[in-house]
């Protein structure tokens, strides 16, 4: 049949059976309206979150159910609406597209397109709210989602279905973490959202720009809430995002979700909350400000293989104020949180990028989530650095010092430095605990500091030409007498040339 | 403290003056009067009244009713539609020739849209979906 036939058949099919049908609808009137929120006389029957249609095409979301109003928040422009205009319920609980073809798009809060590429097609829906998965089903998280920096996967491990904050002043480098951790999903089958929520548009286009660069894109989808968009749209960002998640997680696939950041997540909400009227609690946020964060993080997962052994990793970012961790909002997402990976000021400006403070960073899934041969290399590393941490005061007095206690700084120093590590450049598991174990075992002793990186690279260069069957069987997980044996006789034999 | 709608003054001068006797009348009007200005709602008078004329013909049973054609309505064919919903409310009718055909029936909560180009979008929908 050719097409002309198909579209004619399909046509006279649907005219054929094509029933008439009265849409009756339950309206109400725009009373008050205002700075992106409105209050509606009548829709006696409205539900919590259900969109409502008001005219021109603009969609709210009914929040505040009252004996005698609703109110609600106005997903777009609303100096359109005026006192008086009808409003239509939908019937619908607020959802949003997903599928395949979200993948690689950069969309706003309602799934909606927004870098110029032409309409997403989908057939499903999800709804942006949705019950965490119960206890039943989800099992312990025991698989590593590796980042690719070295000092996170070594001594702050992270696990698929894990939990793990990123939290630390502005300009610390808490969003390069975050996109590093997407960069190095490459061929790990992992699906990555990376939801921007009250950030500078020209930000979120160099992070889409380098992502592009490093081939991310393919497996990623960026959500945008940018900073010149109404608040509502901040609150809604990041539950837009899981729910594109927990699409593909409900598929048994993984997935890695960064909130970038839920600061501003918890900023909008506040604002939403004043104008809705809602009564005001501590720094001003409303009383369900943890509600908030422990509903969105919750949703991340493991789930068990009965449930389709899928998971949803998720980063979330916190912006701190003169390093305070203890002020309302990062305490809140601290208590929620699986750990957290805690980013200094001082650090960044003294050079020691990632500027992770390795005393108050933790994840509390451990070494479940790491292989078995960084486990085995990342347990002496970890207490080098805490020891050096003890006597790094005394570092300046070098010269009177024992020499244990000077070798264990000079251990601690080329720890240090082996821990740094430039942007968008995500190491493999492998050369990590080459170069971890390594260090251990005082290959890298007899070399100068400012030497390290050189030496660092060569070595991992060495690896990857000389010894890549090696590294295979670290990265499968493999650790054995025999496997050490030859990682040690690989170090010897580059050190020693 | 809540702002108080025209809706709400026009239910509560209704609920005030219900089945009020006539010697009684002036002196619950004067009390309102003075509730209206302790609240500053002098200036939304019109609305007031005009927001307790229509609580009162709901409260007797009778609703607003917009009806909104393609063409103009026969009055009996108005009155018809107009039964369904209860006597004695005012009844306004509107022609919208983008409508094709058909009726769109608005009281104060629901709207019943039987018109053609409704019809005819559902019709896309419902080919588009296919």
């Amino acid at each position: 049949m050719s097409y002309t036939d198909q579209v004619i058949t399909s046509l006279k099919k649907n005219v054929a059976s094509f029933e008439k049908r009265v849409d009756v609808s339950e309206v109400g009137t725009v009373i008050e309206v205002g700075d992106g929120i409105a209050r509606m006389d009548g829709l006696d029957k409205c539900q919590a979150l259900e969109m409502l249609e008001f005219p021109g095409g603009i969609f709210g979301i009914a929040l505040n159910l009252e004996e005698e109003t609703v109110g609600a928040i106005i997903l777009g422009d609303f100096k359109k609406i005026k006192e008086g205009d009808s409003v239509k319920r939908t019937g619908r609980i607020m959802s949003i597209p997903v599928g395949e073809a979200m993948i690689g798009r950069v969309v706003n809060s309602l799934g909606e397109a927004v870098d110029g590429r032409g309409k997403i097609k989908t057939e499903t829906l999800y709804p942006l709210e949705r019950v965490a998965p119960g206890v039943i089903t989800r099992e312990p998280v025991n698989r590593p989602l590796q980042t690719g920096i070295k000092a996170i996967d070594a001594l702050i491990p992270i696990g698929r279905g894990q939990r793990e904050l990123i939290i630390g002043d502005r300009q610390t480098g808490k969003t390069a973490v975050a996109i590093d951790a997407i960069i190095n999903q490459k061929g790990q089958n992992v699906i990555c959202v990376y939801v921007a929520v009250g950030q500078k548009e020209s930000k979120v286009a160099r992070v889409v720009a380098k992502l592009k660069e490093a081939g991310a894109m393919e497996y990623t989808t960026v959500f945008i809430a940018g900073a010149s968009e109404p608040a509502p749209m901040s609150y809604l960002a990041p539950y837009a995002g899981v729910s594109l998640a927990e699409y593909f997680a409900d598929k048994g696939k993984d997935v890695l979700i960064i909130y970038d950041d839920l600061t501003k997540q918890a900023w909008a909400y506040r604002e939403m909350s004043l104008l809705l009227r809602r009564p005001p609690g501590r720094e001003a946020y409303p009383g369900d400000v943890f509600y908030l964060h422990s509903r969105l993080l919750e949703r991340a997962c493991n789930l068990n293989k009965e449930h389709g052994g899928g998971s949803i990793t998720a980063l979330p970012i916190i912006e701190t104020q003169a390093g305070d961790i203890s002020a309302y909002i990062p305490t809140n997402v601290i208590s929620i949180t699986d750990g957290q990976i805690f980013l200094e000021t001082e650090l960044f400006y003294r050079g020691i990028r990632p500027a992770l403070n390795v005393g108050l960073s933790v994840s509390r899934v451990g070494g479940s989530a790491q292989i078995k041969p960084m486990k085995k290399v990342a347990g002496s590393m970890k207490l080098a650095l805490a020891q050096f941490r003890e006597l790094e005061a005394f570092a300046q007095f070098s010269s009177d010092l024992d020499p244990e206690t000077k070798k264990q700084i000079e251990r601690g120093r080329r720890i240090t430095e082996l821990l740094k590590q430039p942007q968008y450049s995500p190491m493999p598991v492998a050369s990590q605990v080459m170069i971890i174990y390594a260090v251990n075992n005082g290959f890298f002793d007899s070399t100068e500091i400012s030497a390290i990186t050189e030496k660092q690279n060569a070595f991992v260069e060495f690896m990857s030409s000389a010894k890549s069957a090696l590294l295979d069987k670290i990265s499968a997980g493999e650790w054995n007498e025999e496997t050490e044996k030859t990682i040690a006789s690989s170090c010897e034999e580059f050190f020693t040339k | 403290m809540r702002k108080l709608l025209p809706r709400h003054f026009g239910k509560m001068l209704y609920q005030l003056t219900r089945d009020l006797p006539e010697k009684e009348l002036d002196q619950a009007v004067a009390e309102f009067v003075k509730f209206m200005a302790r609240h500053r709602a002098f200036r939304r008078l019109d609305r007031i009244i005009a927001a307790y004329e229509v609580y009162a013909r709901e409260q007797d049973g009778a609703e607003d009713i917009t009806l909104v054609s393609a063409r103009p309505l026969p009055e009996a064919l108005a009155a018809k539609v107009v039964s369904h919903f209860g006597r004695g409310g005012k009844i306004e009718t509107i022609v919208d020739e983008t409508l094709i055909g058909g009726l769109i029936v608005k009281t104060r909560r629901r709207v019943l849209d039987a018109s053609v180009k409704t019809q005819l979008r559902g019709l896309k929908n419902d080919m588009l979906a296919d």
